[in-house]
C-alpha cells in the first residue's frame, strides 16, 4: 500500500500537485492493494482549477429564457416551426421568450434579464450553447451529468476528482454536495463513489438547517463540553499509546491515533466552514438571504478551506422542470439564485480565488423553443410551459482557465437542437478533467478486470474554451 | 477520435482465431487454469509446524528468509477465534474458562464450539452477502416501490447453508439453479436469490443479464467474463463468444410477479399472519376499485380515443406526416393508441365485421379500389347497420373519406345521449374490441399520468405491506423461459447490431478436460452451475479457499480474490492454494472442516507481534511470519458494541431490520434493512460495500468520520449509557471500574489502568455531571404579570394534549397542544415548560402563525423563572419569534406561552420553535414540535463521567482491533 502512495504522490508533485495528496494519505490508508492506476500516467498537464463548484439547476434551465436568445421564435410565435423534434412530451407551436436580453461587456455577450447580474460577469463567463446529451427524461441525465452513465452504477464527478486529487483538507470531506430542502431526484446516487473507496463519496448536506448538527452527521456531540470530551479524549488517548506500546511498531494502531485528534479538531473546523454568522454583514448582503444564495457564501468558505468539489443544487427534486408557468417559475428560480451566484464571481475574484476555481453553471439538459401541450397530470392543463431538450441546451463555465467572455457553439435558429460544435456531457467531462490537470484518458481505476474511467470510451477536450 | 478508440478496445487480442489450439496455448501459459497439484513439501517435519499448510508456508519463509512467530497467548487466540468465525467478543466468563482449561485439545473443542454456533452461520453469511451484492431494494425505480420484500430470504438461505455445513459444489448449483434440482428442503429455493437481488436498472434486460453474468463468473470462477461484453477479452482468453453464451443462459428466464413468487414456509406468527392478510385484502380491494374505475372511464372515453385513432392512423397513412399530436382535446390513452393500431392492421381487424374496411384500406397503397371495397362491405351481411348506412351516404372514393367515416362515427356514437343509438356498433366499440384490448396492455401504457402515478402509489402499499411482519416467506425465483433464448453476439455490445450466432455453453478456457457443447437442458443454467461445481474445473476450488483465506488472514493468498486471470495477481504461495482447494474438494467441499484445517495451523495461531528484521524484509506480511491484526469491520463493530450492552437479541432470521440506531433490544447487523441506493452514512464511512457490484474485499480506510462516529453518535453514547446504567448497585468506584473492564474488553484492569480511571472519574465529575432539561406542555395563569399555577395537560388524544379525557373541557374550554400549535382556553395560556439542571445561554427562534380574521389574536411570549422577557403577538398572519441570547442557571423555569387576547374566539395557532442550550463549546436544540407525543419527564443524566469512561472502552483501539 505505501508504495501506491508513494508512487501516487510522486506522479502528483511531479504535476505541481504536491500538496493535493497531503490529505489523500490520511484517506486511503491501506486502501489499495491493486496496482496503483495513477501509476503510469503522463504528469504533463499544467493545470489552474484546483477546485470546482458545479451550480446545479437541476430540473432543467430553459437556454432560450437565460443564456440562448431566439429572436426568431417571436415571428413563429404560436405556429409551428420549420424543425420538430421529439422530446419527452407532445410540444406544439413556438413558444418566444418572454424575458428581455441585453448585451454585456466588452464581449456584447447576450444574457436574459433572468440573470442580468450576472452581467457585469459577462466577461469572464465562457457559455457553451451547444450542450447535449442522450435522453429527455431526468434520472438518466442526471446520472449522465453527474457520472458519465445514463444506466449503470459508475462513480460521480466529484468522487473521481477526489480520487484524482486527494483533498488539500483533513478536517472536511473532499465532496460536498449541498442541496436545500433535501435530496434532488435519484438522491444519493448522484454523489455517489461506486466502486471507488467510499471515502471519495460526496458528503450530502441539507442546507435548509442552519444549525451545523444537522448540517453534518456526528459533527458534535450533543451532550458533551469541549472541555469534558477532551478530557475524554486525552484518557482515550492515554489507553491507545499504552495498547500501542506492545505493538510496537504497528502503522494502523498509529494512523488511527492520529486520526482521533483530526476527528476532534473537525469538530471546530467544520462548524466554522458552514457558519455563514462569521462572515460580515455586507458580504453577506452581497450574496442574499435565499437557500441558494447562502449555499453560494458556504460554497465560497469551503473553497477557502480547499475543498475538491462543491455541488449546489438549487432544491430538493427538480426544481427547474417548468412544464408549466414558464415565466413565473423561471423567474422565481433565478431571483432565488442569481444574485449569490453573481456575489460568488466576483468575491472569488477579489480574493484571488477565482483563476484556482472552476465554476460549473447548468442542468442536466434543457428545454423546448416549442410550447408544451397540456396533459393531464403533467402540467396541469396549462400550455405556457416546456418540455425537456436533450438535444441542445446551455451550460456556461466561469474562472479554472477557461477563456472568459466566450460564447461557444451553436444551437439551431430556434434553439432546438445543438448544431455547431457540439459538446457532449462526456466532453464536458473531459474539459472540466483538463482544467484540473487530469487527462480523462488517464484517470482510470481498476475494478473487475477493466480500467474504468469517467468518461468511459468517449470524450475530448474542448480546446477552444480554454485560456 | 471516437471511431479510433472503438477501434482500440476492438483491437484488444487482434483478429484472434478462438480455436482449441489457441485455449490449449493459453492454458499453458496462466496458472489459474491449470489443475491444482499437490507439490512435494522441503521443510517437513519442523516442530513449528501442526499441519500442511505450515509446512508449505515454513518453505517459502525459508527461501526468503524468514521466520515464523511463536504462538499467541490463549487469550489472544480465543478473542481471535470469536472474531474469525462468529463476529462477537467471548465473555470474561468464556475466555476464564478457556484459559483454565489445560485439555491439550481445548482449543481445538473451542474452534468446534464456534462451528456449531449459529452465530458462525450470521458471520459468514455477511462474508458471502459482499460478494453477492446483497441488498433489500433494486435500485431506483421511478415511482414504483423499490424494495424486495423478500430479500431477506437469500439472505437467511445463505445463514442457513453455512449453519449446516452445505458441501459448496451443493450451494453452488442451488445458487444458480435451485429452481432446476429436487431440493429436499423448499426453503432453499430462496438460494436463487443470488441472481435476483441484484439491482435492476430499471428494467433494462441487456444490464440485467449482464450484471447476473458478472456476479458469477466472478464469485464462483475469479473471471471477469463482462469485459468480454462489447469485444473480446483484452487481455484474458475470454472471447466475445463466449459472453455470449452465458448472456443465452442468464437471458432465458421468466421471473414470477412478487406476489406470485412461490411461499417457502410460514408465517412466523399466527396472530401477525391474520392481520397481515387482512389488511392485504383491504391494500388489494383498494387497488381493484381504484382500476376499475380506471377501465370504467378508459372504457367511456373509448370511442372518443378511437375516432382520434383512427384519424391518426389515416393521415399517417395518407399523408405520410402523422399529426396525432395535434388531436386536440381527444383524450389519447397511448397504449390503446398503438393496440388498436395494430388490431386493425392485423388479423383482428381483418375479420372484424366492423373495422375490416379499414384493414383494407389500411394496406392499401392507393385509392383505385376503395369505392368498390365500401361497397362490398356495405353488401356484407355482418357488417353493422349504422356502418352500412354512414358508408352508404358518404360513398368514399379514398382512403381519406373512408377513414372520415369511421372517425366521425365513433364521435357520434361517443356523443349520442341515447344508449340505444348505434347499439349495433356500440359493441364494437365499447365492448369486445376494447376490452380485448384492454386485458392485453398494461396499466402503464394504458392510463393517464395522473392515473397511473395514483394505481402506483396503490401497487407500492401492496409491495411495502409485504415486507411487513407476518407475510409468509417467498423465495425470489426465476424460471426457464419456455423457449430459450438462441444468443448472438451484439456487435460492440449493442443488442441492436447483430453478430455471429453462439451456443450456450460453458466458457471455453476453462479446462481441457471439460466439455463445451452446447447445453441441452432448457436455458443450459443447470448444466452451467454444474460445470462450475466441477471437480475438474480448476478454478471454483482455489477461488473459494481463496476466500475463506482472506477472511480469515485479512489477505488473499491471491490478493485480487475475484480476478483470478492475468490481470490479478498471482498466488503468494501457488503450492499452498493448490493444496488447499484439493483438500477443500477432497473433504467433501465442507467449509467447516476447511476453517477448522487452517485455524489449527500455527499459521493461524501465530502472533501478531512486529518483529523488526522480518517487518524490514516483508513488511507486507506476503509470507505470513505473523498474523496480520484486524480492525472490527462495521458489523463486528456495531455488534460487539450491543453485545457488551446485553441487548443484542438472536433471532433466527426473518425481514429487514432497523439496526441503525439504539434500541432496547439490538439485533445482529446481518439483518440490517439495505438499499442499494442509500446506505446509510456510517456504513460508508466504515468501508461497507456498496451492494451495486460484487465486492471481492473491503476497502480499509481511516478516515475522521470514523472517529466522529465513535465520539458522537448515538449508536455509540447510548451503548455507553446503557452499560453505564448496569453499575447501579455497585458503590465503590474501583469496583465499578473493573465491571466496566470486563463487560467492554473481558478482561479486569491492570492497577495502573485502574489508578488513572479513578483519577479521571475524581477529576471529571463535575465536567460531565449535569441532567438533561425536561420538557412539559400545560396550561397555567397570568397573575398580576406573573405565571402561576402550572398545570400539566394529562391526556393525550393521539393528536393532542390536553386535562381530561373531554375535549372541549368544562373548566379548560379549548385549552390544547397539538403537533404544531394549539388552543388556549378562555383565560389559560397554553404553556411549554422547560426546567433547567444546569447553566447555559439560552435563544428562542421560531415562526408563530395565527390564521382567522375574527377574535383579536393570539399573545405569544417567553418567560424565565415567572418573568416574562419577550412577547409577540399574531393576528392572521405570520410573526418570526426570535429572542436574544438568555443566561439561564441550574433549576431555572423556562416558559414559552401562548395567551388568548381579550376573546378566545378563533385562536387556534402554530408556532414551530427551536429552543437552543448554549454551554461552554456545544450546543444542543430543543424542538418542541419533533418530539411532541412524550413529554419528558424528570431529566435523566446528559452524559455521566460513568458513561463517558465506558464510552472510552468502546473508542480503545483494543476493542477496534484484534490481535
Amino acid at each position: 500500500m505505501m508504495d501506491n502512495l508513494i508512487n501516487r504522490r510522486n506522479f502528483l508533485n511531479r504535476a505541481g500537485m504536491g500538496m493535493g495528496m497531503l490529505g489523500l494519505s490520511s484517506l486511503v490508508d491501506g486502501a489499495e492493494k491493486r496496482d496503483n492506476p495513477l501509476k503510469a500516467r503522463s504528469p504533463h498537464l499544467k493545470s489552474k482549477a484546483k477546485r470546482v463548484i458545479h451550480i446545479f439547476a437541476n430540473g432543467g434551465a430553459s437556454q432560450m429564457d437565460t443564456f440562448d436568445p431566439k429572436p426568431l421564435l417571436k415571428k413563429y410565435a404560436g405556429k409551428k416551426l420549420p424543425v420538430h423534434y421529439k422530446t419527452e412530451r407532445e410540444t406544439g407551436g413556438a413558444f418566444p421568450s418572454p424575458f428581455e436580453f441585453k448585451k454585456y461587456g466588452e464581449s456584447g455577450m447576450e444574457i436574459s434579464e433572468l440573470f442580468s447580474e450576472l452581467g457585469q460577469h459577462a466577461d469572464d463567463l465562457c457559455v457553451v450553447r451547444s450542450m447535449h446529451t442522450n435522453v429527455p427524461n431526468h434520472e438518466p441525465s442526471l446520472m449522465m451529468l453527474n457520472c458519465g452513465d445514463a444506466i449503470l452504477p459508475r462513480p460521480s464527478m466529484g468522487s473521481w476528482i477526489n480520487y484524482g486529487l486527494g483533498s488539500e483538507n483533513d478536517n472536511l470531506p473532499g465532496f460536498i454536495a449541498m442541496c436545500p430542502g433535501g435530496v434532488p431526484i435519484k438522491g444519493g446516487a448522484n454523489w455517489r463513489s461506486a466502486f471507488l473507496p467510499g471515502v471519495f463519496q460526496g458528503t450530502h448536506i441539507d442546507t435548509k438547517h442552519t444549525s451545523i448538527d444537522r448540517l453534518i452527521e456526528n459533527i458534535r456531540n450533543p451532550r458533551l463540553t469541549r472541555k469534558a470530551q477532551r478530557a475524554q479524549m486525552d484518557l482515550l488517548q492515554e489507553f491507545n499509546e499504552a495498547h500501542l506500546a506492545k505493538r510496537e511498531g504497528e502503522r494502523e494502531l498509529q494512523s488511527r491515533i492520529h486520526n482521533y485528534e483530526l476527528a476532534y479538531k473537525m469538530q471546530m473546523e467544520a462548524t466554522d466552514a458552514f457558519d455563514i454568522e462569521k462572515e460580515p454583514e455586507h458580504i453577506r448582503k452581497m450574496y442574499g438571504d435565499s437557500f441558494q444564495n447562502r449555499q453560494c457564501l458556504i460554497a465560497r468558505r469551503l473553497v477557502e478551506r480547499g475543498v475538491r468539489f462543491i455541488q449546489l443544487y438549487h432544491g430538493a427534486g427538480q426544481p427547474w422542470d417548468n412544464h408549466d408557468e414558464i415565466e413565473k417559475g423561471h423567474r422565481r428560480l433565478a431571483g432565488e439564485s442569481s444574485q449569490g451566484i453573481a456575489a460568488l464571481i466576483t468575491d472569488l475574484k477579489q480574493r484571488g480565488l477565482l483563476d484556482e476555481t472552476l465554476i460549473v453553471w447548468g442542468g442536466e439538459f434543457g428545454r423546448t423553443p416549442t410550447v408544451e401541450l397540456p396533459k393531464p397530470g403533467t402540467n396541469a392543463g396549462k400550455q405556457n410551459g416546456r418540455d425537456h431538450n436533450h438535444l441542445g441546451f446551455t451550460m456556461w463555465m466561469c474562472g479554472g482557465g477557461v477563456k472568459g467572455g466566450t460564447v461557444y457553439g451553436q444551437t439551431d435558429e430556434f434553439g432546438f437542437k445543438a448544431v455547431d460544435k457540439r459538446v457532449h456531457i462526456h466532453d464536458l467531462h473531459a474539459t472540466i478533467l483538463h482544467l484540473l490537470g487530469l487527462d480523462h484518458e488517464e484517470l482510470t481505476y481498476r475494478y473487475s478486470g477493466r480500467d474504468f474511467r469517467l468518461t468511459d470510451v468517449e470524450g475530448y477536450v474542448v480546446n477552444d474554451i480554454l485560456a | 477520435m471516437r471511431v479510433f478508440l472503438v477501434f482500440l478496445f476492438c483491437w484488444s487480442l487482434g483478429a484472434q482465431e478462438f480455436n482449441k489450439e489457441f485455449f490449449k496455448k493459453e492454458r499453458a501459459l496462466h496458472w489459474s487454469y491449470q489443475d491444482p497439484v499437490n507439490s512435494p513439501v522441503a521443510n517437513a517435519g519442523n516442530s513449528w509446524a501442526q499441519n500442511k499448510i505450515d509446512e508449505y508456508v515454513l518453505d517459502l519463509q525459508k527461501k526468503h528468509k524468514l521466520t515464523p512467530s511463536e504462538i499467541a497467548s490463549k487469550e489472544t487466540l480465543i478473542r481471535r477465534a470469536y472474531f474469525s468465525l462468529v463476529g462477537l467478543n467471548p465473555t470474561y466468563d468464556q475466555v476464564e474458562r478457556f484459559l483454565l482449561d489445560n485439555n491439550p485439545k481445548a482449543y481445538e473443542n473451542l474452534i468446534d464450539e464456534l462451528l456449531a454456533s449459529p452465530r458462525y452461520g450470521e458471520r459468514w453469511a455477511r462474508h458471502w452477502l459482499d460478494v453477492s451484492r446483497y441488498a433489500d431494494t433494486r435500485g431506483y425505480n421511478f415511482t414504483s416501490s423499490s424494495k424486495f420484500p423478500f430479500a431477506y430470504t437469500y439472505r437467511d438461505y445463505v445463514i442457513r447453508a453455512f449453519n449446516s455445513d452445505k458441501p459448496y459444489d451443493q450451494f453452488i448449483i442451488e445458487q444458480l439453479a435451485a429452481d432446476k434440482i429436487k431440493l429436499k428442503n423448499k426453503q432453499d429455493l430462496a438460494a436463487l436469490g443470488f441472481l435476483t437481488i441484484g439491482e435492476r436498472f430499471l428494467g433494462h434486460i441487456h444490464e440485467i443479464v449482464n450484471d447476473r453474468i458478472d456476479v458469477t463468473t466472478q464469485a464462483f470462477l475469479g473471471m471477469t467474463v463482462a469485459c468480454a461484453r462489447c469485444h473480446d477479452h483484452k487481455v484474458d482468453p475470454i472471447p466475445t463468444a463466449d459472453y455470449y453464451s452465458l448472456y443465452g443462459v442468464f437471458r432465458s428466464f421468466t421471473e414470477p410477479k412478487m406476489e406470485e413468487l412461490p411461499v417457502i414456509g410460514e408465517s412466523s406468527d399466527k396472530e401477525l399472519y391474520k392481520k397481515y392478510l387482512a389488511k392485504k385484502e383491504e391494500l388489494t380491494k383498494d387497488l381493484k376499485d381504484k382500476q376499475l374505475e380506471v377501465y370504467e372511464k378508459a372504457r367511456k372515453e373509448w370511442p372518443q380515443a378511437a375516432s382520434g385513432v383512427i384519424d391518426y392512423i389515416g393521415l399517417q397513412h395518407v399523408d405520410k406526416k402523422p399529426k396525432f399530436r395535434d388531436s386536440k382535446d381527444r383524450p389519447q390513452r397511448r397504449g390503446l393508441v398503438n393496440m388498436l393500431k395494430n388490431y386493425i392492421h392485423g388479423k383482428g381487424g381483418k375479420n372484424d365485421p366492423f373495422y375490416a374496411l379499414l384493414h383494407h384500406t389500411n394496406h392499401a397503397g392507393n385509392d383505385k379500389h376503395i369505392a368498390k371495397w365500401a361497397q362490398d362491405h356495405i353488401n356484407k351481411k355482418e357488417t353493422p347497420k349504422s356502418l352500412k348506412e354512414a358508408l352508404q351516404k358518404a360513398s368514399p372514393k379514398n382512403r381519406k373519406d373512408v377513414y372520415k367515416v369511421y372517425s366521425d362515427l365513433a364521435l357520434k356514437v361517443y356523443e349520442a345521449k341515447d344508449k340505444n343509438q348505434y347499439a349495433d356498433i356500440r359493441d364494437a366499440l365499447f365492448g369486445k374490441t376494447f376490452d380485448e384490448l384492454y386485458s392485453k396492455v398494461s396499466h402503464g401504457a394504458v392510463v393517464e399520468r395522473d392515473e397511473r402515478n395514483m394505481l402506483r402509489k396503490l401497487e407500492n402499499k401492496i409491495v411495502d405491506h409485504m415486507a411487513k411482519d407476518g407475510a409468509p416467506p417467498r423465495a425470489m425465483v426465476i424460471y426457464d423461459s419456455k423457449k430459450p433464448f438462441n444468443p448472438y453476439i451484439f456487435n460492440r455490445g449493442k443488442a441492436g447490431d447483430r453478430g455471429p450466432k453462439v451456443k450456450r455453453r460453458f466458457p471455453q478456457i476453462i479446462s481441457k478436460s471439460m466439455s463445451h457443447e452446447e447445453f441441452k437442458n432448457g436455458s443450459g443454467r443447470l448444466e452451467l452451475a454444474q460445470a462450475i461445481a466441477d471437480k475438474k474445473n480448476p478454478l471454483t476450488a482455489r477461488v473459494m479457499v481463496n476466500r475463506v483465506w482472506q477472511w480469515h488472514f485479512g489477505e488473499g493468498l491471491v490478493s485480487t480474490p475475484s480476478n483470478f486471470g492475468k490481470l490479478g495477481l498471482p498466488p503468494t504461495n501457488p503450492a499452498l492454494l493448490d493444496h488447499l482447494a484439493i483438500w477443500f474438494m477432497e473433504n467433501n467441499w465442507s467449509l467447516k472442516k476447511l476453517h477448522k484445517y487452517i485455524m489449527t495451523s500455527s499459521t493461524y495461531m501465530q502472533s501478531s507481534k512486529i518483529r523488526p528484521q522480518m517487518q524490514a524484509s516483508d513488511g507486507a506480511n506476503k509470507y505470513l511470519w505473523r498474523m496480520n491484526i484486524h480492525r472490527l469491520d462495521w458489523e463486528t463493530l456495531r455488534d460487539t458494541l450491543v453485545q457488551s450492552t446485553g441487548t443484542l437479541k438472536h433471532i433466527l432470521g426473518g425481514n429487514a431490520k432497523d439496526v441503525m440506531g439504539f434500541h432496547k433490544e439490538n439485533y445482529r447487523s446481518v439483518y440490517g434493512y439495505l438499499d442499494r441506493e442509500k446506505l446509510p452514512s456510517a456504513l460508508n464511512s466504515f468501508d461497507f460495500p456498496s451492494a451495486l457490484v460484487t465486492c471481492e474485499a473491503r476497502v480499509k480506510t481511516i478516515v475522521p468520520q470514523q472517529g466522529l462516529y465513535l465520539m458522537n453518535s448515538s449508536l455509540v453514547t447510548e451503548s455507553a449509557k446503557a452499560l453505564s446504567a448496569q453499575l447501579g448497585a455497585i458503590g465503590n468506584v474501583k469496583d465499578r471500574i473493573r465491571f466496566i473492564f470486563k463487560e467492554a474488553l473481558s478482561r479486569y484492569p491492570s492497577e495502573k489502568e485502574l489508578k488513572r480511571c479513578v483519577d479521571f472519574i475524581n477529576d471529571n465529575a463535575a465536567k460531565f455531571d449535569y441532567r438533561r432539561p425536561t420538557y412539559e406542555y400545560g396550561v397555567a395563569k397570568v397573575i398580576d404579570g406573573q405565571l402561576k399555577d402550572f398545570k400539566r395537560f394529562d391526556h393525550f388524544s393521539g393528536a393532542r394534549w390536553q386535562i381530561g379525557k373531554k375535549f372541549p373541557s368544562k373548566d379548560y374550554q379549548f385549552a390544547s397542544r397539538t403537533e404544531r400549535g394549539g388552543h388556549p382556553g378562555r383565560t389559560f395560556p397554553v404553556v411549554d415548560r422547560v426546567t433547567m439542571y444546569f447553566d447555559a445561554k439560552i435563544s428562542l427562534d421560531g415562526t408563530l402563525k395565527h390564521f382567522k380574521k375574527n377574535g383579536d389574536g393570539v399573545f405569544a411570549s417567553l418567560w424565565i423563572n415567572g418573568q416574562k422577557v419577550k412577547s409577540w403577538h399574531s393576528h392572521k398572519s405570520t410573526t418570526k419569534t426570535v429572542s436574544e441570547t438568555f443566561d439561564v442557571k441550574a433549576g431555572d423555569l423556562i416558559d414559552i406561552i401562548v395567551e388568548p387576547g381579550k376573546s378566545d374566539n378563533s385562536d387556534g395557532y402554530e408556532w414551530s420553535k427551536v429552543l437552543t442550550f448554549t454551554k461552554d463549546g456545544f450546543s444542543q436544540e430543543h424542538d418542541f414540535n419533533a418530539k411532541f407525543s412524550s413529554q419528558q419527564g424528570a431529566g435523566g443524566k446528559q452524559f455521566s463521567v460513568w458513561d463517558a469512561l465506558v464510552q472510552v472502552m468502546f473508542m480503545s483501539n483494543e476493542f477496534l482491533y484484534v490481535d
